[in-house]
């Protein structure tokens, strides 16, 4: 249910931004913006469900350890 | 937002205090070299200086550009493109640090009990409404608020001068030099070389002569901040005491008697926070309308507020993890961001400049 209530609530939001883009007429700047939109909304998705998917720092640390050959 | 809005060096001179301060007001910088953690400070801050000069030295030569500007024309298309996206990670990366430390620090200090995701989602609301109005409103409100830092820290250093114990900041380097570098490399890692971040606001100020003047006076005076709350913390509670408490500053407040006004600290952190996730996060928004040609920041604050507000609660598990992260994998993971590609820049831009 609060899944469903954000994802209106973050529609709504994206009804804001809508005249902007559209006035713009950046196909470039809509697609970036949608790309975003997802990602966001994706990693809001990941938290509120407590998806057992490691962060990008889990990553990052991965790769700063190899480097520094640990 | 291109290159519209105008700051006065005064309102840099804030932000770039309120940025440097940032989430460092709560935390003891360098405290991993335990009793010389106040050398550790003074070596990054020397460091940080040599580090604002080479990105000084890259701003001359291209004032009216910002960093995703500098990367394009320096590099190219596509490699420039590669990475303004790294950069713009970056920020955002940053901005959501900052951004959990505040969060890690309500929830530990003065709301125990209110849910991790409501405190940032409060605090991504208020700075993306201030990054949505514009660098304007952001300078100005840092522009109100900030002083008051200042004003305060010195206050709290007098009162608590009769408290101070010079013997804790004894054996000086009993451990040798090496923990010390260390540390101080941390520091010069964070918060100085996050500077790097003022590039993309640079090309904002109306007058670019006062950049190099209004650099080192913000410079000299947060770096005092700084010094002044690391001697403080040092003196009054010792580096044993720092290295188990978790907001050491909030600690030493507390050891004045008679006196409740620890919660000034949380106060400074909000202001001084605030205004560094601000610069995060306007860059980001700035970057990301530059990359995608696009003549107004604001129809990604957001898109970028909605992945800040998840990324910051996913990111790191724990209060213990995030500290860790930021003192062991922070500094190693910000060189490429903050000395190899400024550096690299400029090196090109002086070819570039011998043969256009």
């Amino acid at each position: 249910m609060i899944i469903v209530l954000l994802l209106i609530a973050l529609f709504l939001l994206f009804l804001v931004d809508l005249p902007i883009l559209y006035n713009s007429k950046n196909k470039l700047a809509l697609a970036v913006y949608s790309f975003l939109m997802i990602i966001g909304i994706l990693i809001v998705l990941i938290v509120a469900e407590d998806l057992a998917i490691p962060s990008p720092a889990i990553h990052i640390e991965k790769i700063v350890n190899n480097l520094r050959g640990n | 937002m291109y290159k519209k809005a105008q700051i006065s060096s005064t309102q840099l001179s804030i932000l770039m205090i309120g940025f440097i301060l940032g989430s460092t007001i709560i935390i003891v910088p360098g405290s991993n070299a335990m009793q010389d953690a106040w050398i550790a400070y003074l070596a990054a801050w020397i460091g940080g200086f040599l580090l604002f000069s080479c990105y000084y030295l890259l701003y001359k030569k291209f004032p009216q550009k910002t960093l995703v500007e500098i990367n394009h024309i320096l590099l190219g298309k596509w490699l420039g493109t590669i990475v303004n996206i790294l950069y713009i990670w970056y920020f955002i990366h940053l901005a959501s640090l900052v951004l959990r430390n505040f969060g890690e620090y309500t929830l530990t200090v003065t709301l125990p009990e209110t849910p991790l995701w409501f405190i940032m989602a409060c605090y991504v609301f208020v700075t993306g409404y201030s990054v949505r109005s514009g660098l304007e409103v952001t300078a100005r409100t840092a522009e109100l608020i900030i002083p008051f830092i200042f004003i305060f820290q010195v206050g709290i250093f007098l009162i608590l001068l009769p408290y101070f114990d010079i013997s804790n900041l004894k054996p000086i380097l009993a451990e040798g030099l090496q923990p010390v570098l260390m540390a101080s490399f941390s520091v010069l890692t964070f918060p100085f070389g996050e500077t790097i971040i003022l590039l993309m606001i640079l090309p904002y100020l109306h007058s670019s002569g006062s950049v190099k003047k209004t650099y080192i006076f913000s410079f000299l005076l947060a770096g005092s901040i700084l010094l002044m709350g690391i001697i403080r913390d040092l003196s009054v509670l010792g580096a044993d005491e720092i290295a188990r408490t978790l907001f050491p500053p909030h600690y030493t407040i507390q050891q004045i008697p008679d006196l409740n006004i620890d919660a000034l600290i949380g106060v400074f952190f909000f202001i001084s926070g605030g205004t560094k996730i601000c610069i995060c996060y306007l860059a980001a928004t700035i970057g990301i309308a530059q990359l995608t040609n696009s003549h107004d920041h604001r129809p990604f604050v957001i898109p970028v507020g909605i992945i800040l507000l998840g990324l910051c609660i996913w990111i790191y598990e724990s209060a213990p993890q995030m500290l860790n992260w930021a003192i062991e994998i922070w500094p190693l993971y910000s060189i490429p961001f903050q000395i190899v590609i400024p550096l690299m820049l400029l090196i090109i831009s002086f070819f570039r400049t011998k043969n256009p």
